[in-house]
């Protein structure tokens, strides 16, 4: 009788779950003459979920026919979820992610300037439109132009005897980088170390030292603009000992390969950082809300209120000083089985991608302190920067000495790709922690590129 | 006598028994240090859990995180809301096939019985992320299914695994119990409902606390087909609390530690079974 009473009791629980669930599920009915266009994003700045809120509500108004759908994913663990439903052949209609030849070979990647008219695209600054270009065809629009430096507590720089002005106009090698920054590394009044350059081997884009020193050494990218494999160049041997050198000579943490990017920016706040890898433009208005922390007193204990400048990366003996830069912005996709006019979908999202990117827009250009990519937005934004003189200045310098884009073969692009998923990437961790030596990782390197490139 | 054996003993003994202790106590500890350092984090400052200091013994006592944790989504009690349904359901609808399968399987006896079964435990061989995509196909593309809690849960409906399981188990049932309730004329699913099942009380115990706990602690399936803040659970939820450059660390141990209370609770209730599930096969002689 009791069994019977459990039995049914189940029974009921399985039926009533189904039943709440039928109930519960969200509404994936769609109104047949709405169009919808499903935008996957990221918390790109702190404003940015109010500002992208703002922008949709005005597009919305404008054109009833069409709702934009945003899922924010998180940094950590969106790029995954996007490409499981890239290889599933339903990916969502933008994502804000640079255009690849990776996507572009799933036929998903669309070409944007098909379904745009010559006087949209003529409000683009030429120079953000070359980085979302692939093989010469443009796939997205850019929402902010970027650049990717390093950065100092000036307090430290100058108790150093470092001439942090005559480096951000002059520029400065890797060996005077070395003898500065060395002068950095010591033991505080607290007793605790400080290191003259910190740098984060863990976490989101771990490797990018890697590609900015690369670049500094004369190998801008894997592929030059005959797209030939570069990193089997000796030049990429002489990064990789100038990086482990870092390490070996106590300029840089040992535990090097397990600092996060939050680390990275604790070591900063507790005045155990000098120098950080990497920088950008938006940290002043990072490290200024953690001042402001500090000065009310809920700042963790030990931090202090640090006074940042912008510094450019240095550059090997006898190499042009480079700077990593571009753009971020939306790329346009497609579904392999869409129901319903995909030529007007298309058309639509093309509608909402510029619409995510041009003038109200641009309002996270100004929270990153960084240009805008549309002259609409130059206008509406251009009283609202609040940027410290000195680091605007170097910003201004460093744009200067950006890399361009090269249009590369996507077939090759793909192959350097896997090199550098499948042998750098592990392999530059090993380098870090003290476990491959940098001719091993060159020769890791040499005889993957010589199986995929025959060279 | 008591002094012979006492000293038969001897200094060996307590060697051995010694270093015996100091393995367990030290592997207790292993296990038990993370939990610590878990709950130690959840009640430090949310703002200096992200500090370098890294500390086992708390210099301060705040709830600090725990508000913070509630406070962040509004959605922080729908995440525990959906862990716990979509985990019960999934717990419950296991018990009910799997235990089913597993009396078939290892008490019927029907046409392609073995081969069946043997079809079923190769499909374990296969990695999850191979399934991953076709799985997302099938549930997104081909049912349409995206954003709700039949996305979540169809997929883990019943195992093989705990197939495998109960079948192993119920085996060890005498089938001389099943022949009697033959013999008084109780029906094949009256026999398994009144004879089986009740005897199998300590290996669905077993099933049910792993499949609990592996669905509560699930990550990427319910982020990927999951799309709103309302649908997501808890273990998705608190993924948020970690950004590009910075992690809430304090909020995201307060968190794990209300996340892992359902948890300690079916476990602290299921004990029994669960303890006597685990041994079984290994006393039995």
């Amino acid at each position: 009788m009791r069994a019977r009473k459990v039995m049914a009791g189940t029974l009921s629980v399985i039926l009533a779950g189904s039943l709440l669930l039928t109930g519960c599920g969200s509404n994936t009915t769609q109104i047949a003459k709405e169009d919808i266009v499903k935008v996957w994003t990221f918390p790109v700045e702190k404003n940015y979920a109010k500002n992208f809120d703002a922008v949709k509500a005005d597009f919305e108004a404008k054109n009833p026919n069409i709702k934009i759908q945003k899922e924010e994913l998180t940094w950590a663990e969106g790029g995954k979820k996007f490409d499981t439903t890239v290889n599933a052949g339903n990916p969502p209609d933008i994502m804000f992610i640079a255009p690849s030849a990776k996507y572009i070979s799933t036929g998903l990647e669309v070409p944007v300037e098909n379904y745009l008219d010559a006087k949209t695209l003529a409000d683009y600054y030429p120079s953000g439109l070359e980085y979302m270009k692939v093989d010469g065809k443009l796939y997205g629009l850019p929402l902010y132009m970027k650049i990717q430096t390093m950065g100092g507590n000036k307090k430290l720089l100058e108790e150093a005897g470092i001439d942090w002005k005559s480096i951000q106009q002059n520029g400065w090698t890797w060996d005077q980088f070395k003898q500065l920054v060395k002068k950095g590394t010591k033991t505080n009044a607290d007793g605790k170390q400080q290191y003259g350059f910190v740098f984060n081997g863990s976490g989101v884009d771990f490797s990018e030292l890697l590609d900015h020193l690369n670049m500094n050494n004369g190998l801008p990218y894997a592929l030059d603009k005959n797209s030939k494999y570069t990193y089997t160049n000796p030049k990429f041997l002489d990064t990789l000992k100038f990086i482990r050198s870092l390490i070996t000579e106590g300029i840089s943490p040992k535990e090097a390969n397990q600092i996060t990017p939050q680390k990275r920016m604790d070591y900063l706040y507790s005045e155990q950082a000098m120098i950080i890898f990497k920088a950008m433009p938006y940290y002043e208005v990072v490290i200024a809300d953690n001042n402001k922390k500090v000065a009310d007193k809920t700042a963790p204990a030990g931090q202090k209120q640090i006074d940042f400048v912008l510094l450019p990366e240095p550059h090997a003996d006898g190499q042009q000083a480079a700077v990593l830069g571009g753009v971020d912005g939306y790329t346009m996709f497609k579904q392999k089985s869409y129901n319903g006019d995909q030529e007007q979908h298309l058309k639509n999202i093309a509608k909402v991608m510029v619409a995510l990117t041009s003038s109200k827009a641009g309002a996270s250009a100004v929270t990153l302190n960084l240009p805008q990519v549309t002259k609409s937005g130059e206008d509406m934004w251009k009283d609202k920067y609040t940027m410290s003189p000195e680091n605007k200045a170097e910003v201004d310098r460093l744009f200067k000495t950006i890399v361009p884009p090269t249009q590369v073969n996507p077939d090759k692009s793909l192959k350097a790709i896997k090199i550098y998923d499948e042998v750098i990437k592990p392999d530059y961790q090993a380098l870090l922690g003290g476990d491959k030596t940098p001719e091993r990782m060159f020769q890791d390197v040499q005889n993957k590129a010589k199986e995929l490139f025959g060279q | 006598m008591k002094g012979e054996i006492k000293d038969l003993k001897g200094a060996s003994f307590y060697i051995k028994r010694g270093l015996i202790y100091m393995v367990l106590i030290l592997w207790s500890l292993f296990t038990f240090l993370p939990l610590y350092w878990m709950l130690v984090s959840s009640f430090i400052d949310p703002n200096s859990s992200a500090s370098l200091q890294f500390t086992l013994v708390p210099k301060e006592f705040t709830l600090a995180s725990y508000s913070y944790f509630f406070t962040f989504n509004k959605n922080v009690l729908r995440w525990l809301f959906n862990s716990l349904l979509i985990s019960g359901v999934v717990t419950l609808a296991n018990v009910f096939f799997a235990s089913m399968a597993g009396y078939a399987f290892s008490k019927l006896r029907f046409p392609g019985r073995n081969a069946f079964f043997w079809t079923l435990m190769s499909s374990i061989m296969i990695p999850g992320q191979v399934t991953l995509i076709p799985l997302y196909i099938l549930v997104v593309n081909v049912f349409n299914m995206s954003d709700t809690y039949f996305a979540i849960i169809l997929p883990g409906v019943v195992s093989v695994y705990n197939i495998f399981l109960m079948k192993q188990y119920m085996t060890s049932i005498p089938s001389t119990l099943i022949d009697a309730a033959r013999i008084d004329a109780c029906s094949e699913f009256g026999i398994f409902r009144k004879v089986i099942f009740p005897m199998a009380k300590p290996g669905v115990a077993v099933m049910a606390i792993f499949t609990f706990v592996g669905q509560w602690n699930d990550f990427f399936w319910p982020f990927l087909v999951t799309k709103t803040s309302t649908m997501r659970t808890i273990q998705v939820g608190l993924s948020s609390f970690k950004f590009a450059d910075s992690t809430q660390f304090g909020p995201m141990m307060a968190g794990a530690v209300i996340a892992s209370i359902p948890m300690f609770i079916l476990f602290f209730a299921l004990q029994k079974y669960f303890l006597q599930g685990i041994t079984i096969g290994a006393i039995k002689g």
